[in-house]
Parts: C-alpha cells; sequence; structure tokens
C-alpha cells in the first residue's frame, strides 16, 4: 500500500486506465471491442503529440501527415498483397515497381511507416529549428504541411487511391494467420502498454526533462550549454516515429485509410484531445483522446452533427477555465491540498 | 595566477549607435571584477558578447587562450565553461528547484548522451548541497515559479554553481531584492564563489562595497576607469557620471519605498 502511495496521482490514473481498457472486452460488445481499439491506437498518437507539444512545448498543426505517412506505407503493403492493386491498375500501372515490392513485404512496410515520418520530422526540425522558428510561426507552418500533403495524396491518385483513399484491407495478421476480434484488441492493447512504458522512461530520463527545459526557457537552456535546435528535432523525430506506429496499426485495424485522415482536420482533432485532457503528463493525453472519441461516438448516436458544435463548446470553455486542461487542472490541485497539507502539520 | 580573460577592442553598434567601443578589459584568474555604470553605459552588451548573444562589429574576445568571438551561446557555456546568470531571475519556472539545479549540471548535454538515460549519480547529491547552501533545501520540490523573487536569484546563482564553470558572469544578481536579500546576497557571493573568477554587473554601490576589489567602469560604450574600489570611488571623473547621479537617482525611489 506504500509503494502504492509512493507512485505519482497520474500514473495511478493510467494504471486504472490500462485495468479498465484490459478488462473492456469481457463484458462490451463486439461492435465497441472493435471500435475500442480503434481508440487504442489514437492514444498512440495522442502521447506522440504530447511528447512534442506538452514536454517540449512544440504545437504542431500537421501531427496528421506524421500518422498519415505511417498509414499509407502499410496500406499501401496491405493493398498489393496480390500484385498491382485495383486502384493503380485503373490508372494504368500494369507491373509493381521496385519500392511497392519492398513495401509489400510486412516487415519493411512497419520499418519504413515508422522510419518515414521520424526521417521526415527530424529534417523539418533540424531546418525549421536551426533557422530560429519557433512559437506560432512552427505552428503556421506545420498546419501548412498538414494541408499541401493531403493535397498530395489526393492528387497522386494512381499511387494512393486519391481521394477515396486506399480501403477494402484486411485486419491484423500475426505470420500470415489472421487475428480475431478479441485477439486484434489485445494485441492493439499490449502495442500500447509497450508505448506508454517507453514514454514513460523517456520523459522520466534525462532527456524528457530537458525538453521540459525547452519549454520553460530555451534560451536559459543555450546559456546552461545545451544545442537546443538538436534537441528539439530529436523531439519532433521520436513523436514522428511513434505517429507513423499509431499510423501502421491504423489501417488494419481500421480497414481503411483517406486523405480525411491525414489533413487539418484530424490534426486539429489530436490538438483537441490534448488541449482538453491536459499536457505534459501522458495521462492527460490519454484521457483526452478516450474521452472525445468515446463521447464522440455516443453523442453524435444522439446529435448528428451537432455533437461537432458541443465539442467546440467544451473546447472553449476548457481553454478559458481550465488552461490545463482535466488531468492537468486535477493534479495541480491535488498538489495545491498535499503543499497546505504539510504547511499545517508544520504550522 | 593568469588572465582567463581579455577583450581586444571589443565594438558593437546598433543600428549606427556605438553601445560598446574599443573595450579592453583583463580579468584574471580566481578574480571577482565588479562592472559598474550608469543605465546604458553598455554593461549587459559587454556580457552578451562575451557569453555569444551577439556578435561584435569588431574586436575580439578570448578565454583561457581561445579566440570564442561569434561562437554561439550553447558552444561558450560547453566547450568554454562559462555560466551566466540573467539580469532578473532566469529559471525554468514550471520546474522544481531541485530539477532546476539537476537540468544545471555539466553532464548529459547532448541528444544521445541524455536520450532514455538518467542523469549520473552524483548530480543529485551536489544539487543538495547546493540547495542547503543557498538556503532552498527546504524548498527544493516547489516549483520555481512559486518561489519568492529572492529565492529564484539565489536558484539562478545555484544553478550556476551547479554548472561549475570557469567563469561566472552575474548580471545584477541583487535588482529587484530587498536590503536584507541584497546583503544576503553578497555574503553568498563572498563565501560560496570565493576562489572562483566572477565577473558582476551591479548597479547597487552598497553591495558593491560589500564584495568588490577591482571595479571596471564603463560610460557610454567605453571603459571610464579601472582600478580598486577605493581609488574608483575618488575618482572625480566617476564620481561626475556615475556615483553623484547614481545616489541623486536612488533618493526619489528611497523616498518612495
Amino acid at each position: 500500500m506504500e509503494k502504492l502511495r509512493s507512485i505519482p496521482a497520474n500514473r495511478r490514473a493510467d494504471l486504472l486506465i490500462f485495468l479498465v481498457l484490459a478488462l473492456f472486452p469481457l463484458a462490451g460488445s463486439a461492435f465497441y471491442t472493435q471500435l475500442l481499439t480503434k481508440y487504442m491506437v489514437f492514444l498512440i498518437l495522442a502521447w506522440s503529440l504530447d511528447l512534442l507539444w506538452g514536454y517540449a512545448g512544440l504545437m504542431n498543426l500537421g501531427h496528421a501527415v506524421l500518422f498519415g505517412l505511417g498509414g499509407y506505407a502499410m496500406a499501401l503493403c496491405l493493398s498489393a498483397q496480390q500484385g498491382v492493386p485495383d486502384f493503380m491498375a485503373r490508372g494504368g500501372v500494369t507491373q509493381m515497381p521496385l519500392w511497392l515490392k519492398i513495401l509489400s513485404n510486412p516487415a519493411a512496410a512497419v520499418l519504413a511507416g515508422i522510419l518515414i515520418p521520424a526521417l521526415l520530422a527530424w529534417l523539418l526540425g533540424i531546418f525549421l529549428f536551426r533557422s530560429r522558428v519557433g512559437g506560432v510561426f512552427f505552428a503556421v507552418i506545420t498546419l501548412a504541411l498538414a494541408q499541401v500533403f493531403n493535397l498530395f495524396i489526393q492528387s497522386q491518385s494512381v499511387w494512393t487511391g486519391g481521394f477515396n483513399g486506399i480501403g477494402g484491407l484486411p485486419g491484423l495478421s500475426l505470420s500470415g494467420a489472421p487475428l480475431g476480434l478479441g485477439q486484434s484488441y489485445y494485441f492493439v492493447f499490449l502495442v500500447v502498454v509497450l508505448v506508454y512504458m517507453f514514454c514513460v522512461a523517456l520523459t522520466r530520463s534525462r532527456f524528457g526533462m530537458i525538453l521540459r527545459g525547452v519549454r520553460e526557457n530555451e534560451t536559459r537552456l543555450e546559456f546552461l550549454g545545451y544545442k537546443k535546435a538538436s534537441f528539439k528535432a530529436a523531439a519532433f523525430a521520436v513523436s514522428g516515429a511513434l505517429a507513423g506506429l499509431a499510423g501502421v496499426l491504423y489501417v488494419p485495424v481500421n480497414g481503411m485509410i483517406a486523405p480525411n485522415d491525414v489533413g487539418m482536420e484530424f490534426s486539429t482533432a489530436v490538438v483537441v484531445w490534448l488541449a482538453i485532457g491536459g499536457r505534459g503528463s501522458l495521462t492527460g493525453a490519454a484521457v483526452g483522446a478516450l474521452l472525445v472519441n468515446v463521447l464522440g461516438n455516443a453523442l453524435s448516436e444522439q446529435f448528428g452533427a451537432f455533437w461537432q458544435l458541443l465539442l467546440g463548446a467544451v473546447m472553449i470553455v476548457t481553454v478559458l477555465f481550465m488552461p490545463r486542461g482535466i488531468v492537468g487542472t486535477l493534479m495541480h490541485r491535488s498538489e495545491g491540498r498535499e503543499k497546505r497539507g504539510e504547511a499545517q502539520e508544520r504550522g | 595566477m593568469g588572465e582567463i580573460l581579455r577583450t581586444e577592442r571589443l565594438s558593437v553598434s546598433f543600428g549606427g549607435f556605438w553601445a560598446l567601443r574599443d573595450v579592453n578589459l583583463s580579468v584574471d584568474e580566481g578574480e571577482l571584477r565588479v562592472v559598474i555604470g550608469p543605465n546604458g553605459a553598455g554593461k549587459t552588451t559587454l556580457m552578451d558578447l562575451i557569453t555569444g548573444r551577439i556578435r561584435p562589429a569588431y574586436g575580439k574576445i578570448f578565454f583561457s587562450g581561445a579566440d570564442i568571438t561569434g561562437k554561439s551561446p550553447d558552444e561558450v557555456a560547453a566547450k568554454y565553461r562559462v555560466g551566466r546568470k540573467f539580469q532578473g531571475p532566469n529559471v525554468f519556472e514550471n520546474m522544481t528547484a531541485a530539477e532546476n539545479l539537476t537540468l544545471a549540471a555539466p553532464v548529459h548535454r547532448t541528444v544521445p548522451s541524455s536520450f532514455l538515460r538518467a542523469a549520473p549519480c552524483g548530480v543529485t547529491e551536489k544539487a543538495g548541497e547546493i540547495l542547503e547552501q543557498i538556503g532552498l533545501a527546504q524548498k527544493k520540490n516547489r516549483m520555481a515559479c512559486e518561489l519568492s523573487h529572492g529565492e529564484r536569484q539565489w536558484l539562478e546563482i545555484g544553478m550556476l554553481m551547479m554548472q561549475d564553470p570557469k567563469l561566472m558572469i552575474l548580471d545584477e544578481p541583487t535588482a529587484g531584492m530587498t536590503e536584507s536579500e541584497t546583503h544576503r546576497t553578497g555574503e553568498m557571493i563572498r563565501e560560496l564563489l570565493a576562489g572562483r573568477t566572477v565577473l558582476v554587473v551591479e548597479h547597487d554601490m552598497n553591495f558593491v562595497r560589500q564584495v568588490a576589489r577591482t571595479v571596471t567602469v564603463l560610460h557610454m560604450g567605453r571603459v571610464l576607469a579601472e582600478g580598486p574600489l577605493a581609488a574608483i570611488e575618488n575618482d572625480p571623473e566617476v564620481v561626475r557620471v556615475y556615483l553623484k547621479s547614481s545616489k541623486t537617482e536612488e533618493e526619489p525611489g528611497h523616498a518612495g519605498a
């Protein structure tokens, strides 16, 4: 019991979330189990943005681009299992190009889906941060990037399926054997737990502390002997790798990917999850991603598109009255209570 | 002990205005040098040049024999080991006092060395010692933003001690402090930084008297005078441009407070 108390409050909340997720398929219907599999993939995406925005203070409004690169790598892989995919054949492609042959190997697709977004993020980071682009300018550039990427995907319809995206894809399988609903769920759950452990280790390490230093006062950090651009680019790269991994998992879970999943709209959605849940604790990102998606699903059944308006209102209320987000506000309050308690004991 | 810092004809101009012109400064190892001068004399500009925040129009800066003119702030800090305390507390606000010190430790300062790794053992102990010395041991888990103004100034001095530089630059370490806090800071600098090479920019003459041996007076971007404090205080030129004017400036301020 003592040991449990020494764990920070938000880590205990994380354990509770994992417990609920681990038990859910035993009680929930097949429909919701499938839905929650997808939302668990979004947890990885939310954490990947939290590392960048919550810890390093870099707001990426084009996060779905990194997610999309992973997703499209996996979608191309899955669609090329039986030779030239239909949408390419319609565009006049008769032979598999070499890169697609390579990508049709699932292991290669997973690697590409993680490394390509990481590399893109790193290069972009080196370029932007060395030229001292920061703050709102970084956000605007990434926003533009999201739009450009979305248009690019749509324009290259021969290779990307264009506006319709790539659909009809098979679900998760391990060494050729397709996984059932529950198996898929627990496979994703396992990946989520591993990613979570990685994120906790990273944020607790000296690297994580330096990222918070970047967020708090990057000039001060520079005068302590740190190359801030390297750390920001590295944070961007790690974030890109995890976002790519989320994309890789998303495609077989969702069965399709389309330009909508990689543009400005979805990028903004991820930002909203974090703004509502709270940044810089990992817990807030998880709570935000789950809450917004679960509620969104339930409420859009009731209210249809009106739900978007509700979400907008919730967003505004959070930003105005709880700028730390739900989890951030709760943590701040409990810390304040602990401190008052200490003061009373002493006084 | 020999010379550790030397500037040669150091000059910088901002849009045609010479903020510093032909400044030759020499600081010996282990020396505590105070730089004084009226507002706009170029004191902070001089510190900005030494730590690489801005580049000179011409002139050179030598540190430990190496030419560090135009090097980036992180290189000046990491490779040449020059530490700087900024004007007004400049700390990591939403991090605890202990974390502020840990981050200042001159270890694992690159991406590969810090990635998924903890700070080497010894850093926490060192941080604990310094927290005791700067009087913040009881508040080590407080966020910097919850500390008082004076405590944050001390925290930043502690960060500098943690950084363990060969040259410490303190830009107005007592700015905004009460009289007793100022005195305590003076004691802190005398005791904790004894034997270190320290370059202090200060306005408060009581503080200067408390800590200084050698004083450099800057005026309108040039070195007006340099020497032992007693000689400086009796230099008619210095009295005319600085000491007298700073006294008349101080009077209404004291009346107001």
